[in-house]
């Protein structure tokens, strides 16, 4: 029974988690050239930018909240970074003004959210084309080039030999807010808001502080992937980041995550980037038009959330 | 055979290898009202699940008027003339009243000769009809929103005779009722009953139970105690059949020494539902609050606890003016605030005991400012211990105990932080006689320790057992203090009716 309980709380991330397995199973017996640890490596390189997305949309959906307006915060601080990385320009500069720009964000979506009480559906979308037009604006609509060679190594380079510094910026990521999500009182407060508000006020916790920081972690962090997003492209442009705030819900949803919020577990944001970036990647390995592909993430999407609702009814 | 109207014969049925009812039998005569009792956690509800083909039994049989059915879901049951109300309404609130009715069972017409299409005149005439017979003049049209608790119910009872029920299930139904409508309730259940009309009647209340019913069947543990004519039974009997032991003193009041001035509010005032409330609480007192539903007894508890914005008033702690405008500063104070509705404020129902259990003073389990496991379960097995709840592990979901077992979550997360002060707002609504009386032992253990209690409540029976004094409220006014020695139930309802 006691082993029952906690099956029952982590079954999507464990079916997930197989799944993931049976994947990267089947795509090596299919293709040599997936098997590589290069290749692995190149997963988790490719994982990265949305993974990082996907820890902070994770913070917001346990809240029981949501942010449509990532993807343009990664089109906006890139640009913005891209255009302060010329030159000599230290390169901290457009790092602050990049994380800066998502903290600004978030800070303005918690407050509409919480504060002021408007659905989070509306104000993201809302946001998200108002970031996006801020986007286009600053940079004129072209696509801004000519970062300079120490801002290209923020994300380029790799240490010990192969590992890329992109990799190692989304585990320690995953690690911070699997430490936060699981260690700290904060952490807790998040489930617990997202669990029931109203129970949660009435236990002395101030809910509206809470839902605020979760949607400034998910400026925060957005604004982080678009600056790294900069480095690694070489190029700011206005474009980059739409559609990603998507992928990220997809990447929390697959992970076990429930929209209703209060339920997920850190893994599960990982394991479901990973379950999107190894499908991708596979495919393309072997041939598959990525046409198709959007095909196939819609049916892991919808199945993963399926067998966890089958599950939990067979279970009780 | 065919004497009885329903027979479940020999239910028996497990969840995850925990056997929640064994072979069950219940027997019901057409045109009786039969009620069913038991502690929460007895089997009622999965019982009545399995009759309405909500859930499925691993072992038995339903009989429907001498013949063996097969009942997969609540609308095969409605087929069958088989309908429950349930103790919480879930009526569609800005849907009419005759949309309600016939929610699921539209009734339509032709249109140009091929669309079917819902013939609202109709439903309207025919819900009118069916109000009519409870006695309920509205208009069908009207929204559902519109009308009182008592009236949601009404309707869902003209529900069931418009369709025909030969059978309903009444689960708690007069939990949100005042006495009178509660009589009223009681006038359509014999109405009804006089028509051929059977009805399974639930309730912790055990003088409605003698009051209403003809028969009464007893479970506990799953197992059918006991089926016998309600005429002349007494409570104390049922009580002890229900519990498997007799409560010689059921409520455990203990004579503890009163202490000083611990506690005050002075002209608290939360809009027009709460009117200058004013009262002082002192060490090892149980002060009562009554009042009839709607005299702003849980509106002035959360002006209190800054759940509500109090826009007159102070509180006093020790004497002293109390800056408490949230329910932070409450908390930080020695509050503690056990909630009237445990499921939408009180407990995180996807969460374990242990997450509940700590999380309002999650900052005790720490150790560097970060949780403790350790410390975590360490306090969850205390309290699941002290509180007797029943469960086989502290990781269990709350949602998936038993109300009386999830009100003692929900009081377990105040004890944790060694409140002064403790607000419970009907404590033992809705939950079995054991849980109640091991509830009515903490309280009693608290006061002796010096903590100050207030308990508003519904029943007086529990307010007349465990207060020290009794503060009536009416209209959203204080209408009178009775103490201890002068309590008498006349004089307490009066008070409530001013």
């Amino acid at each position: 029974m006691k082993k029952n309980a906690v099956h029952l709380s982590s079954l999507r991330e464990f079916v997930m988690l197989i799944i993931l397995l049976i994947m990267v199973g089947i795509l090596s017996l299919l293709s040599p050239a997936f098997a590589r640890l290069n290749n692995f490596i190149n997963i988790f390189k490719q994982t990265a930018i949305n993974g990082i997305l996907a820890v902070g949309m994770g913070c917001v959906i346990l809240t029981g909240g949501f942010d449509l307006s990532v993807g343009s915060i990664v089109g906006l601080s890139g640009v913005v970074a891209a255009l302060l990385a010329q030159g000599n320009t230290p390169i901290i500069i457009p790092i602050l003004s990049a994380i800066g720009i998502g903290g600004v964000a978030g800070l303005l979506n918690g407050t509409l959210v919480s504060y002021l009480g408007i659905p989070a559906f509306v104000v993201t979308l809302g946001t998200q084309n108002f970031i996006r037009g801020l986007a286009y604006i600053i940079s004129g609509g072209r696509p801004v080039f000519g970062v300079s060679r120490a801002y290209e190594q923020i994300a380029g380079m790799n240490i010990f030999g192969q590992v890329p510094l992109l990799v190692v910026y989304y585990l320690v990521i995953v690690a911070a807010f699997a430490f936060i999500l699981q260690k700290t009182v904060y952490g807790r407060h998040i489930y617990l808001v997202g669990g029931n508000a109203e129970a949660a006020r009435v236990s002395g916790i101030n809910v509206k502080d809470v839902k605020l920081s979760v949607y400034m972690i998910a400026g925060l962090l957005a604004g982080i992937a678009g600056m790294l997003l900069t480095s690694r492209t070489v190029s700011g442009s206005p474009i980059t980041g739409s559609g990603y705030e998507l992928d990220a819900i997809a990447a929390v949803v697959i992970g076990g995550f429930s929209l209703s919020g209060g339920v997920g577990k850190w893994y599960g944001m990982l394991i479901g980037a990973l379950v999107l970036s190894v499908l991708s990647n596979g495919l393309d390995i072997l041939g598959v038009a990525s046409y198709y592909q959007y095909l196939i993430k819609g049916i892991i999407m919808v199945g993963a959330v399926y067998i966890d609702v089958r599950g939990r009814a067979r279970m009780q | 055979m065919a004497d009885y109207l329903l027979e479940l014969q020999g239910i028996t049925k497990s969840f995850s290898g925990n056997r929640v009812l064994d072979d069950v039998t219940l027997r019901v005569l057409p045109g009786k009202v039969h009620a069913l009792i038991g502690e929460n956690g007895a089997g009622k509800s999965t019982l009545m699940k399995i009759l309405m083909g909500i859930y499925s039994a691993n072992a038995g049989n339903i009989v429907l008027d001498g013949q063996q059915v097969h009942i997969g879901g609540p609308r095969q049951a409605l087929d069958l003339g088989v309908q429950m109300i349930h103790q919480e309404l879930s009526p569609v609130l800005d849907m009419t009243i005759a949309e309600n009715v016939f929610a699921g069972v539209e009734e339509t017409k032709k249109c140009l000769g091929i669309f079917r299409i819902v013939d609202r005149k109709r439903m309207d005439k025919e819900a009118a009809d069916a109000l009519a017979q409870v006695g309920l003049h509205f208009a069908p049209a009207k929204r559902m929103r519109e009308l009182s608790i008592a009236q949601m119910q009404m309707v869902e009872i003209a529900k069931a005779i418009s369709r025909k029920a030969k059978l309903i299930v009444m689960d708690e139904p007069t939990s949100a009722l005042t006495e009178k409508e509660t009589d009223i309730l009681f006038d359509k259940i014999r109405a009804l009953r006089d028509k051929g009309v059977s009805i399974i009647y639930i309730s912790h209340k055990l003088e409605e139970i003698s009051e209403i019913s003809d028969m009464v069947s007893i479970l506990r543990d799953g197992r059918m105690i006991e089926t016998r004519p309600t005429k002349g039974v007494r409570r104390e009997y049922l009580i002890s059949r229900m519990v498997g032991r007799e409560l010689t003193n059921f409520y455990p009041k203990r004579e503890v020494p009163i202490g000083e001035v611990l506690f005050e509010a002075r002209g608290i005032g939360w809009k027009n539902r709460v009117k200058d409330v004013s009262f002082s609480l002192r060490r090892g007192e149980i002060l009562g609050v009554a009042g009839l539903v709607g005299a702003g007894r849980s509106e002035t508890m959360s002006a209190l606890f800054g759940v509500l914005r109090r826009d007159a008033g102070d509180v006093y702690l020790n004497g002293r003016k109390a800056d408490i405008k949230k329910p932070s500063q409450a908390v930080a104070r020695g509050m503690a605030y056990i909630t009237e509705d445990r499921k939408a404020t009180g407990l995180n129902l996807i969460a374990s005991i242990k997450h509940n259990i700590t999380s309002v003073y999650l900052r005790l389990f720490t150790r560097r400012r970060l949780i403790n496991e350790k410390n975590e379960q360490n306090a969850a097995d205390k309290y699941i211990q002290m509180l007797k709840i029943r469960t086989e592990s502290r990781e269990k979901r709350v949602q998936l105990l038993s109300g009386g077992n999830q009100q003692k979550v929900a009081i377990a997360k105040w004890l944790a932080g060694d409140p002064d002060i403790v607000i419970m707002d009907e404590p033992t609504r809705g939950i079995d006689v054991g849980s109640k009386y091991d509830i009515y032992a903490l309280m009693g253990e608290l006061a002796a320790r010096g903590k100050a209690i207030i308990m508003v409540s519904s029943e007086m029976p529990e307010l007349m057992g465990m207060a020290d004094r009794i503060m009536v409220l009416a209209d959203s006014r204080v209408s009178g203090f009775v103490e201890r020695k002068d309590f008498n139930q006349e004089k307490i309802l009066g008070l409530q009716f001013v």
